[in-house]
């Protein structure tokens, strides 16, 4: 049964829009700090321009939607991953410095990863299940849902 | 990607990067209370290193005939423990020592040298920050100055050592000269040393035109060319204090040149008004602090005569005031107008200053005008999210709020001062592994020795809290709290400040002696930093001596 909220074509556009969250925030993050590195730069660019271009195109092109989804969402948690990784190394490199800083070092570290890891981890692994369970159920079923009418008011579907 | 694969490849990420963290900090860590395993003596006269020996026994018996020779001493360092460094890319490199507690070994080529925290002091490799913005971050060590000292003391280029030659990280721990272990007593005896060492500082630096020394470089003897008019009269107001505690001839003779010199050079019109500035643009503070200085003087009978000066510049700053008790920091002398501008500290000062001066003018708009600013002051923005969790620089503040107490209490102020503190003592520096003796400071960040001002300013309006909280009486508990945090803060500034403090690493003792220091590692004395420590410091003695209390 394809729920309101199960509706692939919904979800689509859901995680299409969705995604302009985790770019947005990327964007804002990167260029409010005051110190410009292209290493940090270049990569989040590349990844905040193909959120906004998956974005974009899933929303114009549902046939390649799927495919462009994926790849955002695969650029996305590698990018969490890889700011997560270069965050805990540092941490670990300044805790071999200087030993335990205590509730400070744990607060910093706690926020970090608080703001990383719903947008640049959890938002995208989501996505990627999702996409997943959507391969595995039968493809007409998509586009079964995709020419129906309007869902009923009560919001089933058969 | 399956979900399994997924989840497969998250989990092993997770134990990769565990095992690399636990590995990069395993690696890079240090131990600091193990056995000796060899000792660094050095010797030291007039600020420079004149011999050193590395030995693994017999430490005491090193270099100890130099130890007959006047104005000497030797210092033995134990190192504990070593470790590799990760890289000698300069921000790295500089990040990679706790400062003041690490030293630097490097061979090269069948050699060996070695700085010890007293060597980076000397060469200045702790004075490097890196400026973002208008904010600026001080770190480790500065690459560049250490890589450039191991290039002369090894007789090798820059690049080839850089190259070729193994650096390491030491952990060192001073044996001799014994440094104090537990954290130095706060009563009235270490206090009223503290206040008369501060004081004896700022009078020395006075010229004979009533200029002070502005800021010193107590490892390199250097002066600053900076000046700073509003700091000229803090550290008056300050050096007042300190006459009028300590009875000092030669403070009252400084304290009145310091005074004179504001009025000789400062002292112009602003319209019909009278206010102290440099330039066509007057600014509030330089006003205010002048005016809260030639209170102290009038009010301690060394300068009676400044009270008609009092009312001039109690006039100046009330017209300046805006009908919500806000000021307008800015007066253009040419267009005769007040500039509605805000700048930090203004307000507060000019609050505080207005309180004091009623206290010898008895002219109730003083004491109004002053109320008004405070209340104004601590109002809370409600468009500002942060604010419960945030407070800017608020000593001034917080003195307005204990010197209108008796007269136009503002609750409010009370409640936001005791907040203040509250957080101050929740975010003071507690147990760091490497530098215990750091408790109680505010902190800079936790791989930064504490700047001893940021803790001077928080624990004078500490001073001023607790002054007005048990006029207030309110609960034993909370004044206990705060007068503990204030105990625990002064203890780290007195274990700082130059009396006599490192000596053998200064050219000059003498004129250092009873100076506040930037942080243990920067031995710039700037003169607001002992008027910040010692305002402080002699409050709380009035505190400490309840017949003389408020």
């Amino acid at each position: 049964m394809v729920t309101r909220a199960t509706d692939p074509r919904r979800l689509r556009k859901g995680f299409a829009i969705g995604n302009l969250v985790p770019a947005l925030l990327l964007a804002v993050a990167c260029w409010a700090l005051p110190l410009r590195w292209w290493v940090m730069d270049v990569p989040v660019a590349i990844v905040v321009l193909g959120l906004i271009a998956s974005s974009a195109l899933s929303l114009a092109d549902e046939r390649r939607a799927r495919k462009l989804l994926r790849l955002a969402a695969l650029a996305l948690l590698g990018l969490g991953l890889l700011l997560i990784g270069a965050f805990a190394l540092s941490i670990a490199f300044l805790s071999g410095v200087h030993g335990p800083f205590g509730a400070f070092g744990m607060i910093l570290m706690g926020l970090v990863v608080l703001l990383l890891l719903p947008y640049a981890v959890i938002y995208p692994c989501v996505e990627l299940w999702w996409l997943h369970q959507l391969e595995q159920a039968p493809v007409a079923a998509e586009s079964r849902t995709e020419t129906a009418p309007a869902l009923p008011l009560d919001g089933t579907a058969a | 990607v399956t979900p399994r694969a997924l989840a497969r490849l998250l989990a092993a990420y997770l134990a990769v990067l565990c095992v690399a963290c636990l590995g990069l900090a395993f690696t890079l860590h240090v131990s600091r209370s193990t056995a000796p395993k060899r000792s660094v003596v050095s010797v030291w006269h007039g600020g420079h290193r004149i011999a050193r020996a590395v030995v693994s026994e017999h430490a005491e018996q090193t270099l100890a005939q130099h130890d007959s020779a006047p104005g000497t001493l030797r210092v033995i360092e134990d190192v504990l423990d070593e470790a590799p460094l990760l890289t000698l890319s300069p921000a790295l490199f500089g990040l990679s020592f706790v400062p003041a507690r690490d030293g630097i070994e490097v061979t090269y080529g069948g050699h060996g040298s070695l700085a010890t925290p007293d060597d980076l002091v000397k060469i200045g490799a702790y004075n490097s920050s890196v400026s973002f913005g208008d904010f600026k971050l001080k770190f480790g060590v500065d690459a560049k100055v250490a890589f450039a000292y191991f290039a002369r003391e090894l007789d090798v280029p820059v690049d080839e050592l850089l190259a070729h030659g193994k650096f390491r990280r030491l952990s060192l721990r001073r044996r001799s000269p014994a440094g104090e272990v537990t954290a130095p007593e706060v009563n009235v005896a270490s206090l009223d040393a503290a206040v008369r060492g501060a004081g004896g500082y700022l009078a020395r630096s006075v010229d004979a035109e009533g200029k002070f020394r502005y800021e010193v470089d107590g490892a390199s003897g250097e002066e600053t060319p900076d000046y700073n008019l509003p700091r000229h009269a803090g550290a008056t107001w300050y050096l007042a204090q300190a006459a009028r505690h300590s009875g000092d001839a030669q403070m009252r003779a400084a304290v009145q040149r310091a005074a004179r010199h504001v009025i000789s050079n400062y002292y112009k019109d602003c319209g019909s008004r009278r206010c102290v500035t440099g330039d066509e643009s007057a600014d509030l503070g330089s006003s205010a602090l002048a005016l809260l200085a030639f209170v102290e003087l009038v009010e301690s009978d060394i300068a009676p005569e400044l009270l008609g000066r009092v009312t001039e510049l109690s006039e100046f700053l009330r017209s300046q005031q805006r009908e919500d008790g806000e000021f307008k920091h800015l007066y253009d002398r040419n267009k005769r107008e007040a500039i509605d501008v805000q700048f930090l500290y203004y307000s507060g000062e000019a609050a505080f200053a207005l309180s004091r001066a009623y206290r010898v003018t008895h002219d109730r708009r003083n004491l109004d005008a002053a109320r008004r600013a405070l209340s104004r002051l601590v109002e809370q923005p409600f468009w500002y999210i942060g604010w419960r969790y945030y407070w800017g620089a608020e000593h001034w503040t917080c003195h307005a709020l204990d010197d209108l107490w008796d007269d136009a209490p503002v609750p409010a102020a009370l409640d936001f001062c005791l907040d203040w503190q509250e957080f101050v003592r929740n975010t003071a520096v507690e147990g760091r592994e490497a530098s215990p003796e750091y408790d109680g400071a505010s902190t800079s960040g936790p791989f930064v020795p504490p700047q001893l001002v940021v803790t001077a300013t928080r624990m004078e309006a500490a001073v001023a809290t607790l002054s007005a909280a048990r006029r207030a009486k309110i609960s034993a508990s909370r004044l206990e709290a705060l007068e503990r945090g204030i105990q625990r803060s002064f203890a780290f500034l007195l274990r700082y400040q130059y009396l006599p403090g490192p000596t053998h690493l200064m050219p000059d003792p003498d004129m250092m002696h009873g100076g506040v220091p930037a942080s243990e590692t920067d031995f710039h004395v700037r003169i607001d930093y002992p008027q910040h420590a010692a305002a402080g410091w002699v409050e709380y003695i009035r505190l400490l001596q309840p017949q003389t209390s408020k």
